[in-house]
């Protein structure tokens, strides 16, 4: 049998820890001072780059794509070219796949808070930056089988598939919830509306949770971890049965985030089953990790590595329970809208991705390094920070959840609203966001404690950019492994043939799905008074969109007495049919929106755009003092409404021709409106068509009391 | 609870749900079936690939 010598590429996987470190730093960074902004609004500095809108987004992309997103491609790396025996396919690539994903990152860094953003939650990049993550993606993709198919060892070991899955489902996931009309370089509409788009969207946002912050640390905790703890993974059956089953399941509980929305009740409850039966397979995973450490709890005591994998494999048992639970109707009727859904989400975020990479990095460094960790007692004092760190943001948030779902619904005996003013119940829950602050900067402390103990092990090495290995090639003859021939084999020595049977099991769960909701119009109940934007409400929708509003009000009233009491009518898919992109929205720290049309003279949403505390007192929202300023670009009207009818909004043909025309003279009455009530506007500025847009919400249906047809 | 799922499902194309359903079950079994015949030796091989680097 022929030896044959090789190297594998370490300095990659270095590149990709240190971009993962820096990113992790930014993004915690801006997540803290979002949080910050919650409690303290002035930490928004009255700027529209700073103000918390624009930074939120910043800050989920951040720690997803740049952190979380570079430790999976530092990770996969190492162990893909040991797994398969073989130097990563192209050095090419791999340095394409890391200044392509770093360009992308700072290209983010830069857009979002300029306000360029789609504000479909974790796929907010404008279409440009969307191509870009497309042909990264592919060649990270290329890399990776590629390095499969030159394999020099017969069997792909459990870990890569879960990184094949992660492959092929964010790629498809990506396209489908990006399809865009470009209007400019830096704005597009989505082709969905409504209804279908907040499919769509759910479809995309929930299975990027499962196949960008799940599969991919699966497959990671199945190497590093039996590495870590120097004894093979519990069960390897359980790894077969779990992945199969987690990634056919996962695909079709995505419409768990928005229930008791307009979304068909059919929908509804196909997510909800299927969300229920994930708590099998999930569970399956993390079982597996934390059996692999059974008789060897000692170990953990002294080693730091491990303590971070054991309590990041129970957040995941615990965020996966979790999951399933919230998706329960009736829980979800509580917990939605909430800070509950925020603690959830970190649970799994800080515990499960923070601390696996933390766990992982601690023991990769030493080993490209060719030497030791610098301190154990330092690492010990991270994982210490860290793990107090998630109590103390996890913890008040579900308090504050709990408090703000409870509030919301309580009635007086007489049958009104106990709280009628929903700013009563964001003052509530000020303490706790005060002490999630504290939290998220104790889990950020711990990274600088980290970075410490990191540079000091590397300095105390020598980075082994090639380091040197050899194995057998791989022979012509298969032997099989095992007594006799079973089919699953088959799959797992063909690498393409496995990857193709993996986009067929996350099809059918996505196709099943989607499809009904794409074809069948009559899902959607058309209402006859529901009519398209004028050109000015149709601006102020964009500007809405560019300051981020949706990140804190939604435009979905439920139907539950304590919100049509509050809100007014629930709203009705039919509402939404020119909405694109849908704006429902995910969380309630404002009041829904959905019915805002009306409510108040057009002075109130000035004075309160301009100076939030000046119409609520203690009002937490950020000031927008810049949209009475600057003047709204009416350049792209026409464009804007050609676009509109492209993507099926009834405009009258000649409209665009018009389109400027009547936008200034809706403008200019509402400017006269504002001079009357003592507020001399400029009919040009931003903040009319903001206005504009404000009071044309939920107006449709007020009108004509629900004609249906 | 599971009642009023069903009632709610029944609303859509005949068969549909429990359609995708069965495509679900059918596939399941597939996969509990392959891991309950799979070979001791070939699994215990399997397990211990991470250890051969």
């Amino acid at each position: 049998m022929q030896i044959e010598n090789f190297n594998y590429d370490n300095r990659i996987v270095r590149n990709f820890i240190i971009a993962s470190v820096i990113f992790g730093v930014v993004g915690m960074l801006v997540g803290v001072i979002a949080a910050i902004q919650l409690f303290y609004p002035a930490f928004n500095f009255n700027l529209p780059y700073t103000s918390f809108g624009r930074i939120r987004p910043l800050h989920t992309n951040a720690v997803i794509f740049a952190f979380v997103g570079n430790a999976i491609f530092a990770g996969i790396y190492y162990s893909l070219q040991r797994l398969t025996k073989a130097r990563l396919f192209s050095d090419f690539l791999s340095n394409f796949h890391f200044w392509g994903w770093q360009l992308i990152i700072l290209a983010a860094a830069v857009t979002l808070p300029l306000g360029y953003t789609s504000s479909k939650e974790y796929a907010e990049l404008e279409w440009p930056i969307d191509i870009a993550i497309a042909l990264v993606w592919v060649a990270f993709g290329v890399n990776m089988i590629g390095t499969i198919i030159k394999r020099r060892e017969r069997h792909m070991y459990v870990a890569l598939w879960f990184y094949i899955a992660t492959f092929v489902t964010v790629a498809v996931l990506h396209i489908v919830n990006s399809i865009e009309l470009p209007i400019s370089m830096t704005k597009s509409y989505m082709v969905y509306a409504g209804v279908q788009d907040a499919l769509v969207q759910w479809w995309y946002g929930h299975n990027a949770v499962a196949f960008f912050l799940t599969t991919p640390y699966l497959g990671l905790m199945y190497y590093y971890l039996p590495k870590a703890v120097n004894r093979p993974v519990y069960s390897y059956k359980l790894s077969i049965l779990h992945f199969w089953t987690l990634i056919f399941l996962y695909i079709w509980a995505g419409p768990h985030h928005l229930l008791y929305s307009s979304l068909p009740d059919w929908a509804q409850s196909l997510g909800v089953v299927f969300s229920i039966m994930l708590i099998a397979p999930s569970w399956g995973g993390m079982i597996n990790g934390l059996l692999t450490l059974r008789g060897a709890w000692d170990k953990v005591r002294d080693e730091p590595v491990l303590k971070f994998f054991a309590v990041g494999v129970t957040a995941y048992g615990m965020a996966t329970f979790e999951g399933p639970m919230l998706s329960l109707k009736n829980i979800n009727a509580i917990a939605h809208f909430t800070d509950w859904i925020v603690a959830h989400v970190h649970t799994g975020a800080l515990g499960w991705n923070g601390l696996m990479t933390f766990g992982m990095f601690y023991w990769i460094v030493p080993k490209i390094y060719g030497t030791k960790l610098y301190s154990k007692s330092l690492a010990n004092t991270h994982f210490w920070i860290s793990t107090l760190g998630i109590l103390f943001y996890a913890i008040p948030m579900y308090w504050s959840g709990f408090t703000q779902g409870m509030m919301w619904k309580e009635f007086l005996p007489e049958g009104i609203l106990k709280y009628p003013n929903f700013l009563e119940t964001t003052l509530q829950v000020i303490p706790m966001h005060v002490m999630r602050s504290i939290g998220g900067t104790m889990f950020l402390s711990g990274v600088f404690v980290m970075i410490y103990n990191l540079v000091k092990t590397a300095a105390s090495g020598k980075l082994i950019a090639n380091e040197p290995a050899s194995a057998p090639a791989l022979e012509k003859e298969y032997k099989p492994l095992g007594s006799h021939s079973y089919w699953h084999k088959a799959f797992e020595r063909k690498p393409l043939t496995f990857t193709v049977l993996t986009v067929v099991v996350v099809l059918i769960g996505g196709l099943i799905e989607i499809i009904p909701m794409i074809t069948i119009k009559t899902n959607i109940k058309t209402i006859s008074s529901v009519k398209p934007y004028t050109p000015l409400e149709l601006q102020g929708r964009d500007i809405y969109i560019r300051e981020g509003c949706v990140g804190c009000h939604s435009q979905m009233i439920r139907p539950f007495r304590s919100e049509t009491e509050r809100y007014g009518e629930y709203s009705k898919a039919g509402e939404y049919v020119y909405d694109h992109p849908f704006l429902w929205g995910s969380k309630r720290t404002g009041p829904d929106l959905m019915r805002i049309g009306g409510k108040y003279p057009d002075s109130w949403h000035y004075n309160h755009m301009i100076d939030p505390t000046s119409m609520s007192p203690g009002s937490i929202m950020p000031a927008y003092p810049w949209l009475a300023e600057d003047d709204l670009n009416t350049s792209n009207t026409a464009d804007k409404i050609k676009a509109m009818r492209t993507l099926g909004v009834p405009y009258e043909a000649g409209f665009e021709d018009i389109a400027e025309a009547d936008l200034l003279k809706q403008a200019e009455k509402i400017a006269a409106n504002l001079t009357k009530e003592g507020y001399p506007v400029e009919p040009n500025k931003e903040i009319i068509a903001m206005i504009a847009y404000l009071q044309r919400m939920g107006t449709d249906i007020k009108l004509s009391n629900t004609a249906s047809k | 609870m599971f009642k009023q799922h069903i009632q709610n499902m029944s609303g859509i194309q005949d068969g549909y749900l429990v359609f995708s359903l069965i495509v679900f079950f059918v596939f399941f079994v597939g996969i509990v079936w392959w891991t309950f015949t799979a070979d001791k030796k070939y699994l215990k091989d399997m397990e211990e690939k991470p250890f051969e680097n």
